[in-house]
């Protein structure tokens, strides 16, 4: 069992992982604008955040941005780009332990004109690949509200099992909705990549 | 959060009171129990100093987070004999994580725990008003599963391999109860049922 590296060794290489279409990088200061708008899209927030929606000042969202890039949260934040550099998305890896070697993922496409072209399956790809193949995790979790239906869908056709169901989690839009609770573990990923990426795509 | 000891609505055996700086050494020495960390806690057990564990004391006691209310558990005649929480809190979601340390071994198995549970369970949905609360059990923690199975939750879930503890994962169980399945099993368990 490795230890976990540390965060900010991991946050200097400039491209971390590189795919067909897209790679995750470090978050960059100088897209704190698109940052910005993707922070305050409504319906972004309606996907991936528990926090009611708000709209944020640009000098709060600034304060807590430069938190973030200085790597103060425990979390893992990474940039979702195209391979031009083009930021397209965020993605995260929260709640890393190197004691329990879990964390949590979560993706979001903020750019929504590229909705529904396989981004995000990339971008769930190149997190597990780093969170197993680098970082020497052994489970991933992810969560996903009961209405979020294309996420649900991307992480069980992604090879994570449902581990729970949590009953009423959130309130929006004037009723309860449940919380889906999934999770990969280093051996179903090792069995996954052992499969052809034709097979995985047909299951 | 009230500053007069909160008495439990259900159990006169226990109150809730506030966390009391003058019990600082009593928090401290249960913060230093490996045997209460390894069954509450998800960090490696590790010795904290006195000096460290005051100043995260002062913390919890006079600046609390406003997303967590920690408790004292006082016995019926006032001895501090364990403390608990109501962690994760959104008054939006009116949801809540909670959880019960009974750090004095002298009172374990004689039904404090559930006194506690149920003190908690009326501050969370008959003050606080809320619509869900859950717990979390580490799968090697019978005495607390017990506890929250008898307090009607429903197990919503496994975290399978959650945590590395004495050379293995072990996992975690997801429990939770709602406002309406609280309210019935209070009028099925009366106080002077336990």
């Amino acid at each position: 069992m490795t230890a976990l590296p540390n965060a900010m060794t991991v946050l200097t290489n400039d491209t971390i992982r590189e795919d067909r279409r897209i790679r995750l990088a470090p978050l960059a200061l100088r897209h704190i604008r698109k940052h910005y708008a993707w922070n305050n899209d409504p319906v972004l927030n309606h996907f991936d955040s528990e926090t009611p929606f708000e709209p944020e000042s640009y000098l709060s969202f600034a304060r807590r941005f430069e938190a973030i890039m200085m790597g103060q949260s425990g979390t893992l934040y990474f940039e979702v780009q195209l391979l031009d550099g083009t930021p397209i998305g965020v993605a995260h890896l929260s709640q890393l332990s190197s004691a329990h070697h879990h964390a949590s993922m979560g993706v979001t496409i903020g750019e929504r004109s590229l909705w529904c072209q396989g981004y995000g399956r990339e971008a769930v790809d190149l997190m597990l690949a780093h969170a197993f193949g680098v970082l020497g995790i052994h489970r991933v979790s992810a969560r996903s509200f009961a209405y979020n239906a294309a996420w649900k869908h991307l992480l069980e056709t992604s090879g994570f099992v449902v581990e729970g169901r949590q009953r009423d989690y959130l309130f929006r839009d004037g009723r309860y909705w449940d919380r889906v609770a999934f999770s990969m573990l280093a051996s179903e990923y090792q069995m996954r990549s052992a499969a052809p990426a034709e097979l995985r795509a047909a299951a | 959060m009230t500053t007069a000891p909160l008495r439990s609505l259900d159990d006169a055996r226990v109150t809730l009171a506030p966390l009391n700086f003058d019990h600082l050494y009593k928090h401290f020495e249960w913060n230093n129990d490996p045997e209460l960390n390894r069954l509450d806690s998800e960090l490696p057990y590790e010795p904290e100093s006195l000096n460290a564990f005051k100043k995260r004391f002062e913390q919890m006691v006079f600046h609390p987070s406003s997303d967590t209310q920690d408790f004292e558990v006082l016995a019926e005649d006032g001895t501090l004999i364990g403390v608990a929480y109501i962690g994760n809190l959104s008054l939006h979601h009116r949801h809540a994580l909670l959880g019960v340390t009974i750090g004095n071994r002298d009172y374990w198995g004689k039904g404090y725990g559930r006194a506690a549970l149920r003190a908690v369970l009326a501050r969370s949905f008959d003050e606080l008003d809320l619509h869900r609360v859950s717990a979390e059990t580490f799968e090697f923690n019978d005495a607390w599963r017990r506890l929250v199975e008898w307090a009607g939750f429903t197990k919503e879930g496994t975290e399978r391999d959650y945590l590395f503890r004495e050379g293995r994962f072990w996992n975690r169980e997801q429990y939770a109860l709602l406002a309406r399945e609280y309210r019935e099993w209070v009028t099925q368990n009366p106080i002077n049922s336990i």
